[in-house]
């Protein structure tokens, strides 16, 4: 709600956010695993990407460290023009507040607050009121004007969702991050909810998301896929089957290498 | 935000329900100990038998005693005197003199005591013998003649009921242990409520019968009508000009009826601040572990929170007005049980004599507007604690699953525990090294908060040690149960101290003041009555045994010697003395005569059988600090205030700390309120039986209505004040743990509750209820075991070395029965608290709970 984004792409070039040789390692020694070894990668704005990989292939810290929710060891993240190399916790939160938005798979919601109210709670944090019209909006965007004053024990897990995207979309942020915002959903919510992130993407908003499931990936302008911490492939234009396809080849690969652990990735 | 901390807590009220009560009951308890500090501050003392008198003219009952030099009369400290300070009766004329008194009355007091059938009749606390005189100050309202002449008496409604005796009746009584008939010449009504009884005599009788003859109790002034009674208070300390005398309005007035009112202020303000104190130093704990425990139950919904813009500040402030908000209504709420409760507690203090009853309860405003505060700001310290590790919390936390707390301990707070145990073991370097016996507790007390400070602050890790210990054979014996139980417990080492902290509070601060007092009491009863060899107590309840008792009863069969025993306390003022400023020295008065028979003390110089007359005889160690020997001349301020010239006869050693300076028991007995000495102490013949000998004696006492005879155990110590303290001392630590332990219930309440999806997870892979409330079980023992041990390890660090300073050997006195009570109290309570709600999560079918939001 504040600067308008136009000014921001006409500062910033055209990439919502943008990876340069990212890193990241955790533990220390012996213990040390490396999670994303060298990735590079940049995101238009208004786009749709979905970013698939097997389990362990680095997809949760890359959505970590590309939203500033996590820093990565070394390499630059930046995310609608600023570089996040060198904020503080503050700083990140800020940003974070002002031009990101979140869906994570579950526990999105506060469970004290109604619909209207977890909407509006990233005004409360800035330290602002609420713009009850932007709430409305925002919430008829989603389908759940009628739900407004429900708590979210009250709701089903694909209208919860639906209340973290109208969350997510509120702060109008220039880049929505979403971690497997299907998983717990059934196919028909499911595809409630990739419609209305693809509606979202098509007025402007980029959206990441990450998931492990071709058929959400499917409803994204490109795939990306991610094995070993490095970024190994690249659909436009998806499809569920060539997604799925991919995804066995990737999976079978990761199995095979996992043991010499001297991956690299090949395409 | 206040606005999102308001919705949480509507939403989340059990797990704020622990805070509140915490708060609640802390406030209502700290409310009750600012209106006893209040009492003792204030010391209203309504008059009674003095009621009419506008302004009372008394004695002052406290002695300055020069804090380092003699000659300084500006640093000194104010201490109760023992015994009445009596004042010269002149003094009326030059008060009726002060323009604006239309008369002035001496009252004067001695013990005098209605007999009926060998019995004395008393109602209230004391019988007391006044002049008809000062009856106008009541005023007592007379049905029949006033006395006049010698043999003439009027009794209050009271005694002549109890009495059954009617105007015109001969009546018997006891005055200066003898007795004597008297004629009823009316019945006098009080002006209101008495707590004594009192008789009137005529002047003449008066002079006669009251052994501090020349003397005054005190002189009441009735105003002209339509003056000013501060102004004339003004005028009359102008002109008395007498820094020994007071002059009382209002609710001060009743201090010259009850001198002894004065000496408990010292006792009660000491006693309400360290329980307040107590108090607010266990709140902070309680309610920072519930703070704690629930941030720790909604570490998702708080990473979410990071996740999504709130800054670390934003998560400290959302927590800090949270703990507000409950606080807040907690401390208002928690005023109302305290109108009860402060009332409550003062009638148990007074009657287990820390003060005296006459002494008007006064809750004020002051309690009330400070308890809530310090309610609150107990609270915001709890919550700035709780807030600092949430704040933390990477939001990441958020998205990947609800990460368990893996830090047990940090920095700082290994650093403050490290400074609060070298505290701790200051103080008990203190204790052992420097203070003596009667006075150890000063230090070893601090002691115990010490210890349990650093206990507490690193209570996760230790108890993630502990349980690590406990494991083995927990699972050993338990199976299943013990194997889930002992990991809960470990892996959520943060979560389990929140229940452990306040329960090794409660284990430690209940055990160590029990047995810090129960050691005490027996130290000093031990070593004040050690010197005196008596088998047999005469206890007169009429006031005293007259003179030419002692000789009468050594002349009974089976006696060997018999020595009339007073108490008292003073100070030694020349030499000049430091060493005992605020608690004066103890003072034994034994007859001269019996003196070397009856003290059990072999003398080091000089002989105890020379103790008549002005004699003295003192404890060793003062002999040589003071540098006097036998022969020297010393002055002791008695405990009324008049200062005696005396001469050392006897040094005799004494265990260090318990010391006591022997007079001859005329000399102190001339020196006490009563006049009289109220004991008798009595040897037995070799050979003698004791009941042969108490037969004998009972024969004897026959003609001292009133007398009790009794074992040795009855003999007056100095131990007598600690023993009230002792009992007092029982009733507050019980509150307080009774208070800890409460918290405890309510954290591992809404700790069980909170684990509604876990539970039901289990349930859905397999597990059965039974095994369930097992883990559960299990993990309540290793709860209650971990509080135990921590809390008994911070007790016996103290009682230990205390011990060894006051008994001379490690293990301390008391009851054992004791410990086990407070430990039994703390398991069952873990073992409710956690089983109860357990069972009630596990009522629910597992399919829904396990799917819950929390």
């Amino acid at each position: 709600m504040n600067s308008n984004q136009d000014t921001r792409t006409s500062v910033n070039g055209t990439d919502a956010v943008r990876l340069d040789e990212v890193r990241k390692a955790y533990g220390r020694g012996g213990n040390r695993v490396e999670a994303l070894r060298g990735v590079t990668m940049s995101f238009t704005r208004a786009s749709f990407t979905a970013v698939m990989g097997p389990s362990g292939s680095g997809k949760s810290t890359f959505l970590h460290c590309a939203a500033g929710l996590d820093v990565p060891s070394s390499g630059s993240v930046l995310l609608d023009g600023r570089e996040l190399n060198g904020m503080d916790e503050n700083q990140l939160t800020r940003l974070r507040r002002e031009r990101v938005g979140f869906i994570f798979q579950a526990f999105n919601l506060m469970p004290a607050l109604n619909v209207e109210q977890n909407v509006g709670l990233p005004f409360r944090l800035a330290g602002r009121r609420p713009d009850r019209s932007a709430v409305v909006e925002v919430l008829g965007r989603v389908g759940l004007a009628e739900r407004r004053k429900h708590l979210p024990s009250e709701l089903s897990g694909g209208q919860q969702q639906r209340v973290a995207i109208a969350r997510a979309l509120i702060m109008r942020p220039a880049v929505i991050f979403a971690d497997e915002p299907t998983g717990a959903l059934d196919t028909q919510t499911s595809s409630d909810v990739l419609q209305l992130l693809s509606e979202t993407a098509a007025s402007g908003q980029t959206i990441i998301m990450v998931t492990h499931d071709p058929v959400a990936a499917s409803a994204a302008h490109r795939v990306l896929f991610l094995a070993d911490g490095q970024f190994v492939g690249e659909l436009e234009a998806p499809t569920a089957d060539v997604v799925a396809e991919r995804m066995t080849h990737l999976t079978a690969r990761q199995q095979t290498r996992a043991p010499q652990s001297t991956g690299r990735g090949g395409f | 935000m206040l606005h999102l901390a308001w919705r949480t807590l509507r939403y989340r009220r059990l797990a704020f329900l622990a805070t509140f009560i915490a708060v609640f009951f802390g406030v209502a308890l700290i409310v009750a100990c600012g209106g006893l500090m209040e009492t003792g501050v204030r010391l209203a003392v309504p008059p009674q038998r003095l009621a009419a008198a506008d302004i009372v003219v008394s004695g002052k009952q406290t002695y300055g005693v020069p804090k380092e030099d003699p000659q300084d009369t500006e640093n000194i400290k104010s201490v109760p005197l023992a015994e009445r300070y009596w004042i010269d009766p002149a003094l009326v004329g030059k008060i009726q003199g002060v323009p604006g008194v239309e008369r002035a009355v001496a009252e004067s007091s001695f013990a005098a005591t209605v007999v009926r059938d060998g019995v004395p009749v008393t109602v209230g606390t004391a019988s007391l013998g006044h002049s008809w005189e000062s009856a106008e100050l009541g005023p007592y309202q007379l049905d029949g003649r006033p006395p006049t002449a010698a043999g003439q008496v009027v009794l209050d409604r009271g005694v002549a009921r109890l009495a059954q005796v009617g105007v015109g009746d001969l009546v018997d009584i006891v005055v200066g242990g003898t007795t004597a008939s008297f004629q009823v010449t009316g019945i006098a009504a009080p002006p209101g409520e008495v707590s004594q009884s009192a008789l009137f005599f005529s002047g003449d009788d008066e002079r006669r019968l009251n052994p501090h003859a020349g003397s005054v109790a005190a002189i009441g002034v009735l105003a002209r009508p339509g003056t000013d009674v501060a102004d004339l208070r003004g005028r009359i300390e102008q002109t008395l000009a007498d820094r020994k005398l007071v002059v009382l309005t209002g609710d001060d007035r009743g201090a010259a009826e009850f001198p002894e009112a004065v000496g408990g202020q010292a006792q009660l303000i000491p006693l309400a601040g360290v329980f307040g104190g107590m108090t607010v130093f266990v709140a902070i704990f309680v309610i920072a572990s519930t703070l704690g425990l629930s941030v720790q139950q909604r570490q998702q919904e708080l990473a979410l929170l990071r996740s999504i813009g709130a800054t670390p500040r934003q998560i400290r402030a959302m927590v800090r007005r949270e703990a507000l908000v409950v606080a807040v209504g907690a401390a208002i709420l928690g005023c109302a049980p305290a109108v009860f409760l402060g009332p409550l507690l003062y009638r148990l203090v007074s009657a287990a004599g820390v003060i005296s009853p006459v002494v008007e309860f006064h809750q004020g405003f002051i309690p009330y507007l400070a308890a809530p505060a310090i309610g609150i700001f107990a609270a915001l310290v709890a919550a700035y604690v709780a807030s600092r590790r949430p704040a933390r919390i990477r939001p990441t936390a958020g998205i990947a699953e609800a990460a368990l707390r893996r830090t047990w301990v940090s920095w700082p707070r290994v650093v403050f525990s490290l400074l609060f145990f070298a505290g701790g073991f200051a103080l008990i370097l203190v204790t052992t090294i420097v203070m003596e016996g009667a006075v150890a507790s000063a230090t070893a007390g601090p002691a115990v908060m010490c210890w349990a400070i650093s206990i507490a602050l690193i209570s996760p890790g230790l108890t993630r040690l502990l349980a690590a210990v406990l494991s083995p054979p927990v699972r050993a014996v338990f199976g299943l149960a013990g194997y889930l139980g002992t990991i809960n417990v470990r892996t959520r080492a943060v979560r389990v101290a929140a229940a452990v902290t306040p329960i090794m509070l409660a284990v430690g601060l209940a055990v160590a003041n029990f047995y810090l007092q129960t050691t005490q009491s027996e130290a000093a009863e031990r070593y004040y009555s050690d010197n005196l060899r008596a088998d047999m107590v005469l206890t007169s309840t009429t006031g005293g045994f007259p003179a030419d008792a002692v000789e009468a009863i050594r002349s009974a069969p089976g006696v060997e010697a018999a020595s009339a025993y007073v108490t008292s306390a003073g100070w030694i003022n020349k030499p000049y003395d430091g060493s005992h400023v605020e608690s004066p020295w103890p003072l034994q008065g034994v007859s001269g005569t019996g003196a070397a028979s009856i003290a059990g003390v072999r003398t080091v110089a000089g002989n105890l059988g020379d103790l008549t007359g002005d004699t003295v005889a003192l404890p060793e160690v003062a002999g040589k600090n003071l540098n006097v020997g036998v022969g020297d001349q010393i002055t002791l301020r008695l405990g009324d205030r008049s200062a005696a010239d005396l001469r050392v006869v006897a040094l005799y050693p004494a265990k260090e700390g318990f010391e006591t300076i022997l007079l001859p028991a005329d000399l102190l007995a001339a020196h006490s309120t009563t006049g009289l000495s109220q004991q008798i102490l009595v040897t037995a013949a070799p050979g003698t039986d004791r009941d042969a000998l108490a037969t004998s004696l009972r024969e004897k006492v026959a003609g001292y209505p009133g007398t009790m005879v009794e074992g040795r155990e009855a003999i007056t110590t100095f131990a007598e004040r600690t023993k009230t303290l002792a009992w007092v001392n029982y009733l507050l630590v019980a509150l307080v743990a009774g208070y800890t332990l409460i918290a405890v219930a309510n954290t591992l309440i809404v700790a069980t509750a909170g684990r509604r999806r876990e539970l039901g997870m289990q349930r859905l892979i397999g597990a059965t209820r039974r095994q369930s409330l097992l883990m559960l079980s299990v993990e309540a023992g290793l709860v209650a075991v971990i509080g135990v041990v921590l809390g008994t390890t911070a007790s016996i660090a103290t009682l230990l070395p205390f011990s060894i300073v006051v008994l001379g050997r490690p293990v301390p006195s008391g009851p054992f029965w004791i410990y086990l009570a407070v430990v039994a109290a703390a398991t069952v309570l873990a073992f409710v608290a956690t089983l109860l709600p357990g069972r009630r999560v596990m009522r629910a079918r597992p399919a829904e709970t396990a799917v819950a939001v929390e």
